[in-house]
């Protein structure tokens, strides 16, 4: 066996953590220290850029894309040179436009220039149709939800202030509620990916299992998030009485919002191919589990909720070993 | 004891006629109808027809599990319509599987066969562990009756449908594929039709069941080969790991039958593969996976044979000249009929005239699986009508551009709706020109 020559290169750190356990490392796309080292999935309909997200790193505003080979490491490229890796589709090139525009990029912002993009017709009829209908459907809940706020402002000691705190109040607590579809779903996929883990033998079921585990953290750590904010909805009055806190409930909204980046794609995907023969299934459950968005472990502040963060890291196809490595032992193993 | 189905000939025929010209929801309503008959007698008939589009949609249709379904899932790769089949084939046509049924219950005792009746009750065919638990019983029993009536004989007051000498040496064959079974069937349940399964996951599984098959005999081996060719040649170069586990058995015996195997393989493949007029039926979606697991498929077996015997790639470019011409004949069907003349229609008559906007989603479909087609076919050959057609197309729908209306509006195909099709057929380059013409 050749001595291992140095590779001055090699990100991988010098003494790795067990394998599948990998530490949390300052801008690592896939075991991040911060949502924003994370970054937001895009809707792309480029099949090079599937799932790919964006972030604000080193390079600016800048595209995440898994590494083809699915081993260590991840593809970072200045979302403005995104056409250099691949060829984008109509849609993707409007999107990309977008995002390279606000200042800040965050789950909102992503989320309304996809809803844009799609409203344009590039994404097709149904998406521009889906996309047309939850825009009125927010509209109608957040009016709906001023409606109630005012309601319960009214009989309550606020009456006089109601107005510009639920104007604020309304849009997020629609949010919320919007959000808080999310987990129930996520708890639904879980259910069903441990069913597909569980059966006959299959090269699959590593990865339904892994999808079971990182949904239900995930699930888990929005529901913590949201259940107060709900629990204070019920009570109009005393939500409106909460919200003097400008941070209130803005801070958790937005923190759900991170937390839950990403899995309504997931989720969408997994409907997709759900009842379509288990080649389908299979099909799904693999682009599902090499796309599941890793909670970050500024999330954590226990060891419970550390264990819970890494449960959406997805083991690498080889613990410390990077395409170069894994080319070199191959040169060694070769006759 | 067959049950009269109740059908006159001409009702048969005329229902048979239908089906085969039927859209494949309605085939699946069909199948699952027929699937719950408790005895098939003539109803058998009409599926009969549909056989190699069943086989194409097998992703789709669901088939609840049955004694003679877990009997055939391990050598299911084996059977092969009867006019396909030619006498000293490894394959064995479906006509010899209600013999072969018949013979397998009497082997068991009735028990064993109410258990296995019990076990399959609700199941599908979808269902790995019912299917092993029911063969656990049924595959060893079935391969030693099999055995035995190849040496000593049919049992008598057989209906016979074929010459007798015929059966009990397809029976003898089926004897040995059933040897390996148990592991044949669990790599077959684990691995899904419909999708062609990634090389490092499956290569482990048919590595073991190769080399246990090789050292029960040069026959059984000759079988589980074909089987394994006929499912997992488009994942990987399962032809060398055959010869691997052939070239480690005692004797030569292993590594002739496995030439006897590819030559099935080579020689039956045309008949593995579809054909325009069934194609034109599938959905679009569906299409453009049968295509290109076909495609795989016959790219792979040239890989295959390249490394071991060049005398058999004159029967591999049949092969692909055959698939070919299918192509050729599919895409500019597909372009005209389905995605050109409905748009003009749109273009003209407004969406009203075809479902609303769930009419532009079949034509971006049609426009997909041609493209998809026509990509299928370069990786054959060279395709350049295919891609002109292909190019063509674009231009008459950007030319529809010149007149449509902007953006997506309710009503009508608008230019984004264009420049999608286009997109589709020619790239996001020539569709963006559609978006915003020059000058």
């Amino acid at each position: 066996m050749p001595a291992a020559r140095p590779r001055p290169n090699d990100p991988a750190p010098r003494s790795p953590a067990p394998r599948g356990m990998p530490r949390a490392r300052h801008d690592s796309p896939f075991a991040p220290a911060r949502f924003a080292d994370r970054g937001v999935v895009l809707p792309a309909t480029t099949p090079a850029f599937a799932f790919a997200r964006v972030r604000d790193g080193g390079q600016g505003r800048e595209l995440v894309l898994r590494n083809v080979t699915g081993s260590r490491g991840a593809i970072l490229m200045p979302l403005a040179a995104a056409a250099d890796h691949a060829r984008p589709t109509l849609h993707d090139r409007a999107l990309f436009a977008d995002v390279l525009r606000p200042p800040r990029i965050g789950p909102a912002q992503v989320a309304a220039i996809a809803r844009a993009a799609a409203r344009s017709g590039l994404c097709g009829r149904s998406a521009l149709a889906a996309a047309s209908a939850a825009a009125a459907a927010e509209a109608r809940a957040a009016r709906e939800m001023m409606a109630s706020l005012a309601g319960g402002g009214a009989a309550g000691r606020h009456a006089g202030m109601a107005s510009p705190l639920a104007l604020r109040l309304a849009p997020l607590a629609a949010a919320a509620r919007r959000l808080a579809l999310v987990p129930p779903q996520l708890s639904v996929l879980a259910a069903m990916a441990a069913d597909r883990a569980a059966l006959a033998p299959s090269p699959r079921a590593g990865d339904a299992a892994f999808i079971a585990e990182a949904a239900r953290a995930t699930a888990r750590f929005a529901e913590a998030a949201l259940g107060p904010v709900l629990a204070a909805l019920d009570d109009p009055a005393a939500a409106l009485a909460a919200a003097a806190i400008p941070s209130w409930p803005a801070e958790a909204v937005g923190r759900a919002a991170w937390i839950l980046d990403g899995w309504p794609l997931l989720l969408a995907r997994w409907e997709e191919a759900e009842g379509q023969g288990r080649a389908a299934e299979a099909r799904a459950l693999r682009a599902i589990a090499a796309a599941v968005p890793p909670l970050p472990a500024e999330l954590a502040t226990t060891p419970e909720e550390e264990e819970a963060v890494r449960a959406t890291w997805r083991p690498e196809a080889e613990a410390g070993m990077n395409d170069q490595a894994l080319l070199e032992r191959l040169r060694v193993a070769a006759p | 004891m067959s049950v009269r189905a109740g059908l006159d000939r001409r009702t048969l025929a005329d229902l048979t006629e239908r089906l085969a010209r039927a859209r494949p929801e309605a085939i699946r309503a069909i199948v699952a109808l027929i699937d719950r008959l408790p005895e098939r007698g003539e109803a058998d008939a009409l599926i009969a027809p549909v056989r190699p589009r069943l086989a194409l949609m097998r992703d789709v249709i669901r088939r609840p599990a049955s004694f003679g379904r877990v009997l055939a899932h391990p050598f299911e790769e084996l059977l092969v319509p009867p006019d396909a089949w030619r006498r000293g084939s490894l394959s064995v046509p479906r006509t010899a599987m209600p013999a072969a049924i018949a013979i397998a219950a009497e082997a068991l005792p009735e028990a064993a066969r109410r258990e296995i009746a019990a076990r399959l009750a609700d199941a599908t065919m979808d269902d790995a562990a019912a299917i092993q638990a029911a063969g656990a019983t049924l595959w060893p029993a079935a391969a030693a009756r099999f055995g035995e009536v190849e040496r000593s004989g049919l049992p008598p007051g057989l209906a016979l449908p074929m010459r007798a000498a015929d059966l009990r040496a397809l029976l003898g064959g089926l004897g040995e594929a059933l040897k390996v079974a148990a592991p044949l069937a669990a790599i077959l349940s684990a691995t899904p039709r419909g999708a062609v399964p990634a090389w490092e996951q499956v290569e482990r599984s048919l590595r073991d069941a190769a080399a246990e098959a090789a050292t029960l005999s040069p026959e059984c081996f000759a079988r589980a080969g074909l089987i394994l060719m006929r499912r997992f040649m488009a994942s990987g170069p399962i032809v060398g790991l055959l010869r691997e586990a052939a070239g480690r058995a005692s004797g030569g015996g292993a590594e002739r039958r496995l030439g006897a195997a590819l030559d099935c393989f080579l020689a039956e493949l045309p008949g593995q593969l579809p054909d325009a007029a069934a194609l034109a039926l599938l959905p679009h979606q569906v299409q453009q996976a049968v295509v290109s697991d076909a495609v795989a498929m016959v790219e792979r077996a040239g890989q295959e044979i390249g490394t071991w015997q060049a005398e058999r790639r004159d029967n591999l470019q049949e092969v692909e000249a055959r698939m070919a011409a299918v192509l050729r004949r599919r895409v500019p069907d597909c372009l005209s009929a389905e995605l050109l003349a409905p748009l003009a229609r749109l273009h003209a008559e407004g969406l009203a005239a075809d479902g609303g906007p769930a009419g532009l989603e079949g034509l971006e479909a049609a426009a997909r699986a041609a493209a998809s087609m026509a990509a299928a076919a370069r990786r054959l050959g060279p395709a350049d009508d295919l891609a002109l057609a292909l190019r063509r197309a674009a231009e008459t729908v950007s030319a529809l551009a010149v007149s449509a209306p902007q953006g997506a509006p309710a009503d009508r195909p608008g230019r984004t709706d264009l420049a999608r099709l286009v997109e589709i057929l020619a790239g996001p380059d020539a569709a963006e020109r559609v978006l915003a013409p020059a000058g």
